[in-house]
C-alpha cells in the first residue's frame, strides 16, 4: 500500500512550507515532473496503439460478404462512394436473385444496387435502409413485399446477417434492441460473436473489398428448378386481407420515410411459388391496396410473370428464387418501367460509376464460364464466344498428328484469326483481350514467357524437341508445371483475367 | 457479474473512473455502494446475508475489547462464529446434511424428511465468511484494533475485487488499507499499470486456457462411458491446469483491479505446481485459504506442538475441513483427505526414503531429484483433483475404473483426442497458452514477483507486446460470447 500522509502528489515531489527551492531543486523538481509526465505520454500512446491494434483486428475478424457464403451487400454499399446510387432495391433473397444491376447498368446507365440479404425481414429492411441513406440518396427504392408474410428472423444466421452487417451506429444498435432478444450486448459488441471466426479467416478477411459476385449485391445462378408458380384461380381472387397492425407500420414507416427523405418508394414482389396460397395472395392484395390508398406503385410480378415472359420450368434456380435467365426478364420489365417513370442520368462512360463498369464486367464473366461449360454442338462456336469476349486469355496449342482434321481444326481456329495452313508443323498461340500475344511454331527452338497475370506465369518452349525424354506435354507450364492433360490436336485454355482463374479448357481431336 | 462478462467490463471501469475523480472522504462509500452492487448482481438477497455477517462481527469487535475477562471474551468470539458459521451451514451444508441423514433413515426403513427449504448457494458466502471471522478471532488475540467506523468494516467484508473468489484477506492486512483510504495514492501511473497488466493475465489465465481446457475436460466427463485410459489420464492432468488457471486467474484479476484502485491483496497463488511435496503445495496454492486454515484451525487445535501423532491429526482434520469448505459433498472431504492423508504418509515414510535414497547413493541435491519430486507430487494433486471434479463419489469411482481398466495406448496417437471438442488448431492455441502460463510461472518461482511488477521493469517494446499480446489473446482466442458458426450461412443462403 502506498500513503503518503495524506496527499495526493506526483511520485517524489515533496510539497514543502519552506522558503523558494534552490536551483539544484527546481532542475530536480523539473526532472521528475518530466519523469511522471513521460509515463503518462506513454501510457497514452500505449492506448493509441492498442486501439489501432484492436480496431485492425476487429476488421480482419468482422462479419463479410465477400466469401460467397454469406451473401450480403453492406461491405459494397460502403465500399461505394457517396451519392451515387439512383436506384435501389431491398428485400430478401428472391430479390439478390431476382434483380440484376449490372443488366440495367448496361441498357440504361442506371446505378443500380441490391441492399437485400436472405430472410430479410422487415425491421431490417428498415434499418439498412436508414443505413444506405446515411450516403447515398436514390431517386427510387424498391422495396419487395415478401417480408409481410413472415415476422422477425428465426435463423441464427439471419439474424447474425441481420445485426453484424452495418458499421458501429446508433442505427444498427437499434436494430439489435429490435431484432434480438437474448444476448442483446453480444450482438451490439459483435466481438463476443465475431472472434471466433480466427477458425476460418480467409484471404478476403485481409483484403478490402476485392471484387466479387456480389459486386452490386446481385447473386448470380444458372441452374435450373421448376417452380409452380401462382395457381390461376387466384388471379381472379380480389379479397383483401386486413394488414396487422405491424405489417401496416411497416408499410407506413417506409413511406414515410420516402416523404422525409425525396425518395420514390415503389413496392414490387418478385415472383415465387405461391402457388395456391390464398392467405398470402389476400395479404399481397390488401399490401397493393394500401399502397395505392398512399399514391405508392406496386408492382406484382407474380402477376406479371407471363408480360414479362417468364418460364416457371427455366427461369428458377429452385421453386423460389429465378436464376440469372429469370432475373434478366425481371430485371428488364424494371428496367424499363423506371426508366418510363423517373428522370434518371445515364451514367455510361462516367469514371465515378466504374464499380458498375466492373459488376458488369464480372457478370460477363461468370455467364461466359457458364456459356464455355454447356455442352458444345459445334467447336466454332466455342471459339466465337471467346474471340468476343473481354477480361480473358487463352493459350491455343497445336500438337501431334491432326491431318485427318485438318479442315475441321481450320474452321474451329478461323474465328480467333488463326490459319493453320500457315503452320504445317502445328504451333502455339497467346490471346489476351482478343489480341495476339504471341506465336511459337512446333519447330522454334525459342523460350517464351507470358504473364497472364501478377501470379500466373505461361512459359513455351518446344522441350520435347530438345530433350529426348520430354513429351510434349512439357512444351506449355504454367507456373512450371506441365499441362499433363493437353491433346494430340488441338488444345485450348482460357483465362479469366478478372477472376484470376482458368474458366474452361476444351482439348479436340 | 463475473470478472469475464461484458457486466464488469462495463462495471469495473466506472468504478474506477468515478473512485478516482470524487472526494477522497466519499472514496469508501463509493466502494462500499459498487461492492454492494456487484454482490447484488447475482442476486439482490444476498446482500441482507453479507450485512448480517458484517453487522454480527462488527458489533463482536466492538464487544470483546469491552469485556475484561477471557471467558467473557470467548464467549462474544463463540457467538460471532455461531453466527456466521450457522449461516454458513444453513446455506451451504444443510441439504448435505439432510440428504445425509436420509440415507441412514433409508438404511433403517424409516420415513425420510423432506426438506422444507429451498436452498440457493450464496455466491462468495464461504470467502466473505472467512474473512469476517478473521477479524473476529484478530480483535480478540489483540492484533487489531476493532474498527469503529461500521460503513468501513463493511467495506472490509465486501471489497468487491475479492469478494466471490478471495483472495480471503485478513482484517491486518485489507482493513488497515480500508482504514486509510482516504489516503491511498491513486495517481501512480506503475501501480495502475502493474495493476493493469494483473488483470489482462488473469483474464488471458481464465479465458483463453482454464475455459478452453474445460471443453475437453466436460466432454471427458460427460461420455465416460466411451473413454478409456489415454483419455481419462488427459482429463485429469487438463483438469489440474483448468482448476489451477481458473482459480489463479481470477485472483490475479481481483488482485491487479485492487491494485488499480491502490489497495494490496495478499498473493494467492505462487506457481504452485512447482512444489516438490504436498506441504510445499499448500504453501503455493490458495495461499489465503491454507494461511486462515492454519492460523485459525491447525495452531488453535495444538498444531505441531503437541507430538508427532496429535500433529497428524491435526493435519487431517484441517484438510478434512477444507474439503468440506471447497464443497458440499463426500467428494470434496474425500479429497481433502487425500492431500490430509498424503502429508501424514509423507511424514510417516521420510525415514524409510531417506534410508533408500542412502542406499542407491541418490543425490538429492540434484535438479533431476527435484524435478522427479515435482513431478510426483503434480501427479498426487491431479489425482485427487479426480474426486474434486467428480460430481459425486459414484462418478468419481467409475472414472477411476476407466482409467485403470481401459488402456487403449492407441488413441494417444491416432488423433481420437481431437474429438473432445478441441481440435488441432485450438490445441495449438492451448499449447501455447501453457507455455505462456509455464514461463509466466517460471519469472514468479525465479524472481519471485508478479507478471505485472516484473514486466514493468523490462524494456517498453517487450512490455507492450506482451500487453497486447495478452489483450488480443482474450479478444481473439478467449472462449466466450456466442460461438459464430458460418455454416449457419452456408446452409441457410437464402
Amino acid at each position: 500500500m502506498s500513503t503518503d500522509g495524506g496527499t495526493d502528489r506526483i511520485p517524489g515531489f515533496r510539497r514543502s512550507g519552506h522558503a523558494p527551492a534552490s536551483a539544484d531543486g527546481v532542475l530536480s523538481r523539473f526532472f521528475r515532473v518530466g519523469v511522471f509526465m513521460k509515463k503518462w505520454i506513454r501510457g497514452t500512446v500505449f492506448v493509441c496503439v492498442l486501439a489501432l491494434i484492436i480496431g485492425r483486428t476487429y476488421q480482419i475478424l468482422s462479419w463479410k460478404d465477400t466469401s460467397g457464403s454469406y451473401i450480403s451487400s453492406f461491405q459494397q454499399l460502403y465500399n461505394t462512394d457517396d451519392h451515387l446510387m439512383d436506384v435501389v432495391f431491398m428485400g430478401t433473397s428472391h430479390v439478390f436473385t431476382g434483380v440484376n444491376p449490372a443488366l440495367l447498368w448496361e441498357d440504361y446507365g442506371m446505378a443500380a444496387f441490391c441492399l437485400a440479404g436472405s430472410g430479410q425481414d422487415k425491421d431490417t429492411t428498415y434499418y439498412n435502409l436508414l443505413e444506405l441513406l446515411k450516403t447515398q440518396s436514390p431517386e427510387a427504392v424498391c422495396v419487395d413485399l415478401y417480408a409481410l408474410t413472415f415476422g422477425r428472423h428465426s435463423i441464427t444466421g439471419n439474424i447474425y446477417r441481420s445485426t453484424l452487417t452495418m458499421h458501429y451506429s446508433l442505427n444498427a444498435a437499434e436494430l439489435v434492441l429490435k431484432e434480438v432478444e437474448e444476448d442483446q450486448m453480444d450482438h451490439i459488441l459483435r466481438w463476443p460473436i465475431i472472434h471466433t471466426r480466427y477458425r476460418e479467416l480467409g484471404e478476403y478477411d485481409f483484403v478490402d473489398s476485392p471484387l466479387n459476385e456480389f459486386g452490386r449485391g446481385f447473386v448470380a445462378g444458372w441452374n435450373t428448378g421448376e417452380s409452380a408458380g401462382i395457381s390461376e384461380e387466384l388471379l381472379y381472387d380480389v379479397t383483401e386481407a386486413e394488414l396487422s397492425e405491424e405489417n401496416q407500420e411497416w408499410l407506413q414507416s417506409l413511406i414515410d420515410l420516402s416523404k422525409e427523405e425525396g425518395f420514390e418508394l415503389i413496392f414490387f414482389i418478385a415472383p415465387y411459388d405461391l402457388g395456391g396460397d390464398v392467405s398470402t395472395w389476400r395479404l399481397y392484395n390488401g399490401a397493393k391496396s394500401f399502397a395505392a390508398q398512399n399514391g405508392i406503385a406496386a408492382l406484382d410480378f407474380n402477376v406479371l410473370a407471363e408480360e414479362i415472359g417468364l418460364d416457371f420450368s427455366t427461369d428458377f434456380s429452385d421453386s423460389t428464387h429465378l436464376n440469372s435467365l429469370g432475373a434478366e426478364k425481371l430485371t428488364d420489365y424494371l428496367g424499363k418501367y423506371l426508366n418510363a417513370n423517373l428522370e434518371l442520368d445515364d451514367h455510361r462512360g462516367d469514371a465515378d460509376y466504374e464499380l458498375w463498369e466492373e459488376d458488369l464486367a464480372y457478370y460477363r464473366s461468370l455467364e461466359l464460364e457458364v456459356l464455355l461449360s454447356a455442352p458444345i454442338d459445334s467447336v466454332r462456336e466455342y471459339a466465337e464466344l471467346i474471340a468476343g469476349s473481354g477480361n480473358i486469355s487463352y493459350v491455343i496449342t497445336l500438337n501431334g498428328d491432326y491431318a485427318l482434321y485438318l479442315e475441321d481444326i481450320a474452321e474451329l481456329l478461323e474465328p480467333l484469326g488463326i490459319d493453320v495452313y500457315d503452320y504445317p508443323d502445328g504451333g502455339k498461340w497467346i490471346f489476351a483481350d482478343g489480341e495476339l500475344m504471341f506465336i511459337m511454331d512446333n519447330l522454334s527452338m525459342d523460350t517464351y514467357t507470358y504473364q497472364l497475370d501478377e501470379d500466373v506465369e505461361v512459359t513455351i518452349e518446344n522441350v520435347s524437341l530438345k530433350e529426348e525424354d520430354a513429351t510434349v506435354f512439357e512444351d506449355v507450364k504454367i507456373n512450371g508445371e506441365a499441362q499433363t492433360s493437353m491433346y494430340d490436336g488441338v488444345y485450348i485454355m482460357v483465362y479469366d483475367t478478372l477472376r484470376h482463374q482458368f474458366i474452361s479448357t476444351l482439348g479436340w481431336n | 457479474m463475473q470478472f469475464n462478462s461484458i457486466d464488469f467490463l462495463i462495471f469495473f471501469p466506472i468504478v474506477v473512473l468515478v473512485y478516482f475523480f470524487i472526494p477522497r472522504r466519499a472514496r469508501y462509500l463509493w466502494l462500499l455502494a459498487a461492492s454492494y452492487y456487484f454482490h447484488m448482481s447475482w442476486n439482490a438477497r444476498y446482500a441482507l446475508l453479507i450485512a448480517a455477517s458484517t453487522l454480527i462481527t462488527w458489533v463482536s469487535g466492538l464487544l470483546i475489547p469491552r469485556f475484561p475477562s477471557k471467558a467473557a471474551r470467548k464467549s462474544v468470539v463463540a457467538v460471532s462464529f455461531a453466527g456466521n458459521l450457522g449461516i454458513l451451514f444453513f446455506f451451504k451444508y444443510f441439504d448435505f446434511l439432510l440428504e445425509n441423514v436420509n440415507l441412514v433413515l433409508a438404511r433403517f426403513h424409516l420415513q425420510m424428511v423432506e426438506n422444507p427449504f429451498d436452498i440457493l448457494l450464496p455466491v462468495g458466502i464461504s470467502f466473505y465468511t472467512f474473512q469476517a471471522l478473521s477479524y473476529t478471532m484478530d480483535v480478540y488475540r489483540g492484533e487489531v484494533e476493532p474498527e469503529k467506523n461500521p460503513l468501513k468494516y463493511a467495506l472490509f467484508v465486501s471489497f468487491f475485487p475479492q469478494l466471490v473468489a478471495g483472495p480471503i484477506e485478513r482484517s491486518k492486512n485489507l482493513l488497515r488499507q480500508v482504514k486509510n483510504v482516504e489516503n491511498l495514492r491513486l495517481w501512480d501511473y506503475d501501480r495502475i499499470a502493474s495493476g493493469f497488466i494483473l488483470m489482462c493475465w488473469g483474464m488471458f489465465q481464465k479465458v483463453v486456457i482454464a475455459d478452453r481446457l474445460a471443453i475437453f475436460v466436460d466432454q471427458v466427463w460427460e461420455n465416460l462411458s466411451s473413454c478409456g485410459s489415454v483419455e481419462t489420464i488427459a482429463a485429469a492432468l487438463a483438469f489440474s491446469l483448468e482448476i489451477y488457471c481458473d482459480f489463479a486467474g481470477y485472483s490475479s484479476i481481483a488482485i491487479g483491479a485492487a491494485r488499480l484502485m491502490g489497495f494490496d491483496l495478499m498473493e494467492n497463488f505462487n506457481a504452485p505446481y512447482f512444489a516438490a511435496s504436498i506441504r510445499q503445495f499448500w504453501r503455493r496454492w490458495h495461499i489465503s485459504l491454507s494461511g486462515w486454515f492454519r492460523d485459525y484451525l491447525y495452531i488453535p487445535l495444538g498444531g505441531n506442538r503437541k507430538g508427532r501423532v496429535r500433529q497428524q491429526v491435526n493435519v487431517m482434520i484441517t484438510f478434512l475441513l477444507s474439503g468440506l469448505w471447497h464443497g458440499a459433498d463426500w467428494t470434496y472431504v474425500i479429497w481433502g483427505g487425500l492431500h490430509g492423508g498424503y502429508q501424514v504418509i509423507g511424514d510417516l515414510t521420510r525415514p524409510l526414503r531417506e534410508k533408500i535414497n542412502g542406499l542407491l547413493h541418490t543425490d538429492t541435491k540434484a535438479e533431476s531429484y527435484r524435478l522427479g519430486q515435482m513431478l510426483f507430487t503434480f501427479l498426487l494433486v491431479t489425482f485427487a483433483w479426480i474426486f474434486f471434479r467428480a460430481e459425486d463419489l459414484e462418478q468419481a469411482l467409475y472414472f477411476l475404473n476407466r482409467l485403470f481398466t481401459r488402456w487403449n495406448p492407441w488413441n494417444f496417437f491416432n488423433g481420437s483426442l481431437y474429438e473432445f471438442g478441441l481440435d488441432r488448431m485450438e490445441c495449438h492455441i492451448l499449447l501455447a497458452g501453457l507455455v505462456l502460463l509455464f514461463f509466466v510461472d517460471l519469472v514468479r518461482e525465479r524472481k519471485k514477483e508478479d507478471l505485472g511488477n516484473f514486466l514493468l521493469r523490462q524494456n517498453l517494446w517487450f512490455r507492450w507486446a506482451v500487453v497486447i499480446g495478452l489483450i488480443l489473446g482474450c479478444l481473439v482466442y478467449g472462449v466466450y460470447g456466442v460461438d459464430f458458426d458460418s455454416t449457419q450461412f452456408i446452409y441457410f443462403t437464402f
